[in-house]
């Protein structure tokens, strides 16, 4: 019986590779891979035809799915290629560790006893020295976790970078290409690692390295020679790693070796004569059952230990299943961390590798001949053609024969840097040097889509899903909805079926916290109307998040009317309580929670005795009420609450309308626009006449703050209620009773608010404002000057040039008919003095010019 | 041709009179130990392989343990890039704020490669294709008509014949068709003499390095037939204090050599002074970066810097005590600052008074420019 270990690391194209042929070399007859048992029990559908990496293997506690535990694979990592060789040979495959059940049962028990703990110190010592010291305690123990974590996490990629590497990746090769044949890496990566641990377990070991490393055997030597590492460094590394560790960081890592030895120690007992262990290079040394070394078995708890440490662990209830995945979430660790540096680019040279096309023969894969034949360089020439096209896609230059030259300046900045072959950074300059004009910037633009690249990975329809992940792939179906990870946008036309039934889909997806569409910013407005744009982009957590909100129903609808009853319950305003009202009738969510909603709505509405959050609900309401008016489904529930909002509105607008800065003032405005439109919208004449006449009375009222009488007096113009006539009439009244320049200045303001087509030809006021300005006094016209001009602000060029033209055109108008104008109060040659003022007020220019003076 | 000989001969007799020596001169030690030592492959017609071109700029140790003086303080992987991009026989330009060196990696890559810092096109406004491809003795034309002695060659023709590296100076500032003059030279590798029927061909070593500048971005873009001809390198300004103390420390010494100041280099805190002044004011936030500053309208380069402490070393050399006091300082630091005699002295009066004053050990600098402003 031989047990072989492969310590790897974990996404190492180049592992993978050595991998292909050390598997092929030892010849196993069953292959324990790490990863959670719990896989096992879907680990078949690797050899699925449609399984497409990259994808996840996930494993989530029943009671709280969104705790799901992680496990990418792409197409090179080292554990998918250990499974495919599996299937494809017929050899049983199975995953080893600490089950996930076990694991999340004792970090809640952890959990538990921390809450516990700081409680306890909490009452102990209200010194708030020691809380800080406490706190600050916590802190470093995290710190300290962290460092041991991400060293052995990649302990490799820790010594690459050590060995003055950036690019990890590379450095495998280098190794693999030093090694006499790839698969002997595998006994040096196991040496290095056994130093590193038996350093860790032994204070004293490290030292004798650090002072005897001249006396190490030369066989040792050459090891590490091959590893292109120092015994120190290595050394230094193994202290920091062992005085982390010896803090009191609650730590799960000798649970998951001894259950990982556990499964091993099964195995030989069941008669597996050829047993390969394919794990993270760091747990190797942990693994070695049958080593003779006393040294090495030092490094190994007896059975008895571990089944001791693994008696009565507390377990909670856990699925698992597959879900695709994307290059961009690479990271192996649970949740969704950094990801593996450029996975673009290493799937791109692991399919070039001799050992992908070897694999993918093993598993009766035909290779095309195309790449078949291509090598690292043509890798290498590829990856500089898509940065090419990417700046081309972008409308940026990028010569397609630039691509060569780039190619060679890779060539020889990886000379210069004493490598044989160029690596990603190499590849990386020279697409800034040779195809982006220098900037850096400009490659960020396109660093993504080259080196990530939007890949969305494929897992077999009979894979287990939870039944409302079913039962949204089964909609998705019927809708013809395709999962994309680009964006791109969809037309609906809601008068049909198909329109609708999409719409409420996409809205209930929303609520489960899965936006897969969004509405574009103009589709709102739009509502009333019979289309919707929608803005469409899969993301790939939201299979996550299905199996996370699977725990609130079967079925989308289900779950996403729980998830809003739970949504209404954290919601704190009427606004917020309203806007879930305009979500949920849209999206039909299920009688139960539109019940919900609107009894909350109605009781909120009859607590709050506030105009202002009438003003805000109501326009909400309105589109409500049409939305359901105009599919047949009027709900009278809505409109009772409706009139009651907008009864309080007509009897108590002028509260809101006095006694305001110039910010409130201009909510307000907006406020009372959006009212006007959404009753327009209800087509309900009697509503709007009523609404109309209390804007008018409110115009009328002497304490209004002027702004928004100027803006009234807009809103009863544009809706027909004033006249031209009228209108210069009641401003003329409202100057004529000696009101100060400033308010009027403040009137006009709020009169040209949001600017518009319409007032620009209105001679009879301009002319009423034309004389007002003509009979300032200089000091206030001057004091007046920066109002008017902010009144004008929000015009555009055109705009203010047409104003310009109006003005103009004023007297000239007034010429062609003399006889009509005979009797008007002003005097042709002063108003003319006038123009060039109103025109410089309209021009915009800089006011510098009064300052300097 | 005799002429150069001499120029090296005088070069190799340090000290030289010359006040500005160029770069194969100043260090033609260095370059000869380099070169002695070389084993590296290199292409042909170049003098030092590109991997020992890089230990020439980068400084370090040959390895017979000969120091080499760092030439460019910052990102090694630029000087990289700039060498790679000589050895695969396409033209480069470096580009950047002013101030960055451009014109100082050019100067020192060409001594490097070919030996020969002085085959250079100022670029200007006025300068013309014939300052690129070649222009005529007229005297001689007139009485012997279009011959081979007639014709003066630029610096371009001379480094084709040669295979030496060409430098050409701003690049930007030439007008755009005269550019083009470029794009035939560098895609063909030939430059014709129609007048003689007769053509000027590369030899291999031959290539251009050109320095542009951002500040004139738009001004004569290159147009992308020609950009595509070169690898650009964008050089940054120096990424931290230190490395800008560092880089004036050693301009400083090395320029205080050739003048032969009577005085000492200034001390480490002094510099930083300056420089961290520099680039505050670059930056529009002050070095710990909690307070926003004015920027005034220059560029406030490195080579500024440099030249702001040197002032001030003649000014107390000449001047002074021959100690460099605040007072020498001053003066030309103000100066460097205050381009724009409005908008830069409010922005430069509010970094005085309101930073400068503030900073306990600054005092004697801040009354020094103080008095100036008065
Ligand atoms: N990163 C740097 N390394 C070394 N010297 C520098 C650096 N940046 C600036 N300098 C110095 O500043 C001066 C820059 O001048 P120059 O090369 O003419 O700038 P540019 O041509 O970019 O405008 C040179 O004297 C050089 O010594
Ligand atoms: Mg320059």
């Amino acid at each position: 019986m031989t047990v072989s270990i492969f310590g790897i690391r974990h996404h190492g194209a180049g592992c993978s590779r050595a991998l292909v042929s050390a598997l092929e070399e030892f010849n196993p007859d069953l292959i324990l891979v790490e990863g959670p048992p719990e896989g096992n029990d879907v680990v078949k559908y690797v050899a699925a035809k449609e399984m497409r990496p990259p994808v996840a293997l996930i494993v989530y506690p029943e009671a709280d799915p969104k705790r799901a535990a992680i496990y990418p694979f792409a197409d090179f990592s080292p554990e998918w290629v250990a499974l495919r060789y599996a299937f494809a040979r017929n050899i049983p495959a199975q995953f080893v560790d600490l089950p996930v059940a076990n694991r999340y049962a004792i970090e809640d028990v952890i959990e538990a006893k921390n809450a516990n703990r700081s409680q306890e110190n909490a009452s102990e010592n209200n010194q708030a020295e020691e809380q800080v010291e406490i706190a600050e305690q916590i802190e470093n123990d995290q710190e300290d976790l962290e460092l041991v974590e991400s060293i052995r996490e990649d302990p490799l990629g820790t010594l690459a970078r050590m060995a003055g590497e950036t690019d990890p990746q590379r450095w495998e090769e280098r190794v693999i290409e030093q090694a006499t044949r790839p698969g002997a890496i595998f006994p040096i990566f196991l040496d290095a690692m056994t130093e590193l641990r038996r350093a860790m377990s032994d204070a004293e070991c490290w030292q004798k390295i650090e002072t005897n490393n001249d006396d190490e055997s030369p066989e040792n030597e050459r090891e590490e020679n091959a590893l292109g590492l120092d015994l120190v460094a290595l050394a230094k590394l193994a202290q920091t790693v062992a005085r982390a560790s010896g803090g009191n960081v609650e730590d799960l890592e000798p649970l998951r070796e001894a259950a990982m030895r556990r499964s091993l120690r099964a195995a030989i007992k069941s008669g597996a004569q050829r047993i390969a262990v394919v794990c993270g290079a760091w747990h190797a040394p942990a693994l070695e059952l049958d080593s003779t070394d006393p040294k090495r078995r030092a490094l190994i708890p007896k059975k008895s230990d571990d089944d001791a440490l693994l008696a009565k662990l507390p377990k909670v209830k856990t699925s698992a299943t597959w879900i695709p995945w994307t290059n961009s979430r690479l990271d192996r660790r649970t949740g969704y961390g950094a990801g593996v540096e450029a996975p673009a680019w290493l799937a791109e040279i692991w399919r070039v590798s001799e050992e992908a096309a070897r694999l993918d023969k093993i598993c009766g894969k035909s290779t095309s001949e195309r790449d078949r034949a291509r090598t690292y360089d043509d890798a290498a020439t590829t990856f500089l053609a898509r940065a090419a096209r990417f700046l081309r896609d972008d409308k940026l230059q990028a010569a397609a024969a630039n691509v060569v030259d780039s190619a060679r300046f890779a060539n020889s900045l990886a000379a210069i840097r004493m490598r044989a072959t160029p690596n990603l950074d190499d590849l990386r300059d020279a697409a800034v040097v040779v195809l982006c004009n220098g900037e850096q910037t400009i490659y960020r633009s396109i660093q993504q889509r080259l080196e990530v690249g939007g890949e969305l990975g494929a897992i077999p329809q009979d894979a287990p899903a939870t039944p409302l992940a079913k039962n949204i792939e089964a909609e998705r179906k019927r809708l013809r909805i395709k999962r994309e990870e680009l964006s791109r946008n969809l037309d609906l036309d809601l008068r049909e079926e198909a329109g609708r039934e999409k719409s409420k889909f996409f809205r209930r997806m929303a609520f489960i916290n899965a936006p897969w569409a969004i509405p574009r910013e103009d589709e709102r407005r739009a509502q009333g109307d019979f289309r919707e744009t929608w803005t469409l982009k899969w993301n790939p957590e939201y299979d996550v998040v299905i199996v996370d909100a699977s725990k609130y129903g079967a079925t989308l609808l289900e779950a996403a009317s729980n998830m809003a009853a739970a949504e209404l319950i954290k919601a704190e305003s009427l606004a917020s309580v309203m806007a879930l009202v305009e979500r949920a009738l849209p999206a039909e969510l299920n009688d139960e929670a539109m019940a919900l909603i609107f009894r909350r709505l109605r009781d909120d509405v009859a607590v709050s005795s506030d105009v202002n959050d009438a003003l805000t609900a109501l326009p909400a309401l309105a589109r409500a009420l049409r939305y359901g008016s105009t599919r047949g489904r009027a709900d009278s529930r809505l409109a009772t609450i409706f009139d009651a909002l907008f009864e309080r509105v007509l009897l108590r607008l002028h509260e809101v309308c006095v006694n305001l800065t110039d910010d409130l003032a201009e909510r307000v405005v907006e406020q009372l626009a959006k009212l006007v439109d959404a009753v327009m919208t209800l087509e309900d004449d009697e509503r709007l006449a009523q609404l109309l006449d209390t804007y008018e009375r409110v115009a009328l009222e002497t304490l209004t703050s002027k702004f928004i009488v100027g803006a009234l007096a807009r809103t009863l113009y544009d809706r027909k209620r004033w006249s031209d006539e009228r209108l210069a009439e009641k401003l003329a009244f409202f100057i004529g009773r000696a009101t100060p320049p400033l308010e009027i200045a403040s009137w006009l303001q709020g009169f040209l608010y949001g600017a518009g087509q319409t007032v620009l030809w209105l001679d009879a006021l301009w002319r009423v404002f034309d004389l007002w300005l003509a009979n300032l006094e200089e000091e206030v016209f001057i004091e007046l000057l920066p109002l008017l001009r902010r009144a004008f602000e929000s015009f555009s060029d055109t705009e203010r040039r047409a104003l310009g033209q109006t003005v103009a055109n004023l007297y000239a108008a007034r010429s062609h008919s003399d006889v009509a104008d005979a009797g008007s109060p002003w005097d042709d040659p002063n108003a003319r003095a006038l123009i060039p003022i109103l025109e410089f007020i309209l021009s915009g220019k800089s006011l510098d010019v009064d300052h300097k003076e | 041709m005799t002429k150069k000989s001499s120029t090296s001969k005088t070069s190799a007799q340090a000290p030289s009179a010359v006040i500005r020596q160029h770069a194969e001169q100043e260090y033609a030690e260095e370059l000869a130990a380099i070169r002695e030592e070389d084993n590296f492959p290199k292409p042909e017609n170049w003098l030092t392989s590109p991997k020992m071109t890089l230990l020439y700029l980068l400084g370090g140790k040959t390895p017979k343990g000969k120091e080499i003086s760092p030439k460019y303080v910052g990102d090694p992987r630029l000087m990289e890039m700039a060498i790679a991009t000589l050895a695969t026989d396409r033209a480069l330009l470096l580009y950047g704020l002013p101030g960055t060196a451009k014109s100082w990696v050019s100067e020192h890559l060409a001594a490097a490669v070919s030996g020969d810092s002085t085959l250079l096109i100022q670029g200007t406004a006025g300068t013309d294709e014939s300052a690129l491809r070649y222009s005529w003795n007229y005297a001689q034309l007139i009485a012997n008509g279009p011959s081979p002695e007639a014709l003066v060659e630029s610096p371009t023709m001379r480094g084709m014949r040669a295979g030496k590296v060409v430098r050409v100076e701003e690049l930007t500032r030439v007008g755009s068709d005269v550019q083009d003059a470029l794009i035939t030279i560098l895609s063909e590798k030939t430059l014709p003499i129609p007048e003689l029927s007769s053509e000027v061909q590369a030899q291999k070593g031959f290539n251009i390095i050109a320095t542009a500048n951002n500040r004139d971005r738009g001004v004569n873009e290159l147009s992308s037939a020609l950009a595509r001809r070169f690898n650009t390198v964008v050089l940054p300004p120096p990424a931290t204090l230190e490395d800008e103390v560092t880089i004036v420390r050693r301009r400083v010494e090395q320029l205080g050599r050739a003048f032969e100041y009577p005085v000492e280099t200034p001390a480490a805190d002094e510099l930083r002074r300056i420089v961290t002044i520099f680039r505050e004011l670059r930056a529009g936030v002050t070095l710990d970066g909690k307070t926003k500053i004015k920027q005034p309208s220059g560029t406030l380069s490195t080579a500024e810097a440099i030249s702001v402490v040197n002032n001030g070393l003649a000014c107390a050399g000449y001047f002074g005590s021959g100690k460099l006091t605040a007072a020498d300082l001053a003066t030309s630091l103000v100066g460097a600052i205050v381009k724009d005699p409005a908008a830069d002295a409010v922005a430069w009066r509010e970094y005085r008074q309101t930073i400068m004053k503030n900073r306990e050990d600054w005092k004697d600098l801040f009354n020094a420019c103080k008095e100036i402003d008065e």
